[in-house]
């Protein structure tokens, strides 16, 4: 069963449109959300939550039509943005008193006792909160009324190393429930490189592929080579060619390329960066 | 909706505390004197000050913790944000035409059922005609524009009231069953307007990309 699936989803402004963006993310699985700085990325998240209305396409949540959910079925939707939308001027006491009367599957217990674990103390006003304590925050709130596809938002950017480790342990947790789902959007593509099952890329308001991890990474390998030994290849083999001075970077497809053609590690990022290098030209 | 409420309740505390301790104060100490009608126009000034800040605070808390985001995927409509935030207003009004009724009985205020719809309907048309605008330009330009009409139609009144000689006639002249069709038709004015300043805040809402 799919926890989200998006199907042609459009959205025009006045210099970008979202163009047909369709992705699936299985439940008990984590999708990472990749792409430039204005590809489209927060558009989507916007959609999905319904922060932003679409032009066009359809959003189903467990099956749901997004905008026909009722109130206990928005319960399995849970949120982290990277700018804090929780009143700042509140405390961690006040938050609870606010959240119980807007969710009917709110755990008080379980909410204090997140904020306890990760250190937010109760009378604090959210204000006095860090970038990374803002984050847990939010997480503690998205785990204590019963979500079961978490969203986020950038929500590791600006966070040192410890707290995204922890972020990230916390989100492994949560999928261990075969129902549970997470799409993440983040900039830190090593982040995502461990713990995403699939990652989907936007560009320019479009997906250039939506896959699994593993098999992208099994697909594709990036080499440095000479421009006469690039010539060698077969065209559909090179996906995308970054040229230098003295050599070309090369994105191409693993199972087309000739034995003796020495391959470097590929990452998720070596994969972006060509991609885009691809679309400049 | 009871949540939404407690949260703007809470966020705006602060100010709400001021503005109680400053009426109580005004109520008690100035209600104890000799009643005047500056006095009560004084109180009419300070409530219509009041159902206008404190609507706009609220929605400028909102845009500055981009509530509207990330509430969006809570399970609140968009129809429910709109019309707690109404619904407030009018317990508001409820509160500050409560504060009078105590302030005319400690003073001897007569035509004093009169002078509460006034204050009632001005909170209910001041407080609903600033929110709609700061739902539909955002609170910045609210303040502006609720200024510029502030000040269109003091500029208006001058006009009008510039005789006072005559405005004082026709003061005398209003009747008790005129002064009753008047109370009646100002409680109806704002009835109306109130209504329907929620649905169309509701509808500009609706159609908003938070």
């Amino acid at each position: 069963m799919n926890a989200l699936e998006t199907e042609r989803l459009t959205k025009k402004y006045k210099d970008f449109t979202l163009d047909n963006v369709s992705f699936n993310v299985p439940a008990g699985t984590v999708m990472g959300l990749i792409g430039e700085n204005g590809a489209g990325k927060s558009t989507i998240i916007n959609i999905i939550t319904g922060a932003c209305i679409k032009d066009g396409g359809s959003v189903r949540i467990y099956g749901k039509d997004r905008g026909k959910m009722t109130a206990s079925e928005c319960s399995d939707i849970g949120t982290v943005l990277a700018d804090c939308g929780f009143p700042e001027e509140l405390t961690i006491s006040e938050a609870n008193i606010v959240m119980k009367g807007i969710y009917k599957t709110w755990d008080e217990k379980k909410f204090f006792e997140y904020a306890d674990r990760f250190g937010l103390k109760r009378k604090n006003r959210i204000k006095t909160f860090s970038t990374g304590m803002k984050m847990k925050l939010e997480i503690a709130i998205a785990l204590s009324h019963g979500a079961r596809l978490l969203i986020l938002d950038e929500a590791t950017n600006g966070l040192d190393p410890a707290a995204r480790m922890e972020m990230l342990d916390i989100i492994m947790d949560f999928i261990q429930e075969e129902d549970h789902a997470v799409l993440m959007s983040s900039h830190i593509i090593g982040d995502l490189e461990k713990i995403c099952d699939y990652i989907t890329f936007i560009h320019e308001g479009r997906v250039v592929f939506s896959e699994n991890k593993d098999e992208l990474l099994e697909k594709y390998a990036v080499i440095n080579v000479n421009d006469s030994k690039l010539r060698e290849l077969d065209e559909k083999a090179v996906i995308a060619v970054e040229k230098t001075s003295w050599s070309s970077r090369a994105l191409v497809l693993k199972n087309m390329i000739p034995e003796g053609f020495e391959t470097d590690k590929t990452t998720l990022e070596d994969i972006m960066l060509l991609y885009l290098k691809r679309s400049e030209k | 909706m009871l949540g939404l409420m407690k949260k703007d309740l809470i966020t705006a505390k602060k100010q709400l505390i001021i503005v109680a301790v400053i009426m109580l104060m005004y109520v008690l100490i100035m209600g104890m004197g000799k009643s005047t009608d500056w006095l009560s126009g004084m109180f009419v000034g300070y409530s219509v000050a009041i159902m206008s800040v404190v609507p706009i605070t609220m929605v400028a808390y909102d845009e500055k913790n981009k509530w509207g985001r990330y509430s969006s995927a809570m399970p609140i409509s968009r129809r429910t944000c709109v019309v707690s935030r109404f619904l407030l207003m009018l317990i508001m009004t409820v509160v500050i035409v409560a504060a009078y009724m105590l302030f005319s009985m400690l003073s001897g205020i007569e035509d004093a059922i009169y002078l509460m719809t006034v204050i009632a309907s001005l909170c209910l048309i001041i407080s609903s005609f600033i929110l709609t605008v700061a739902y539909r330009f955002g609170s910045d330009k609210a303040r502006y524009i609720f200024m510029a009409a502030i000040f269109i139609i003091v500029f208006a009144l001058s006009f009008i009231v510039k005789d006072s000689a005559a405005t004082d006639e026709a003061a005398a002249a209003i009747s008790g069953t005129v002064e009753n069709l008047l109370t009646v038709g100002t409680a109806a004015v704002a009835i109306l307007v109130y209504i329907a300043c929620m649905a169309m805040s509701v509808r500009i809402y609706a159609r908003k990309d938070l």
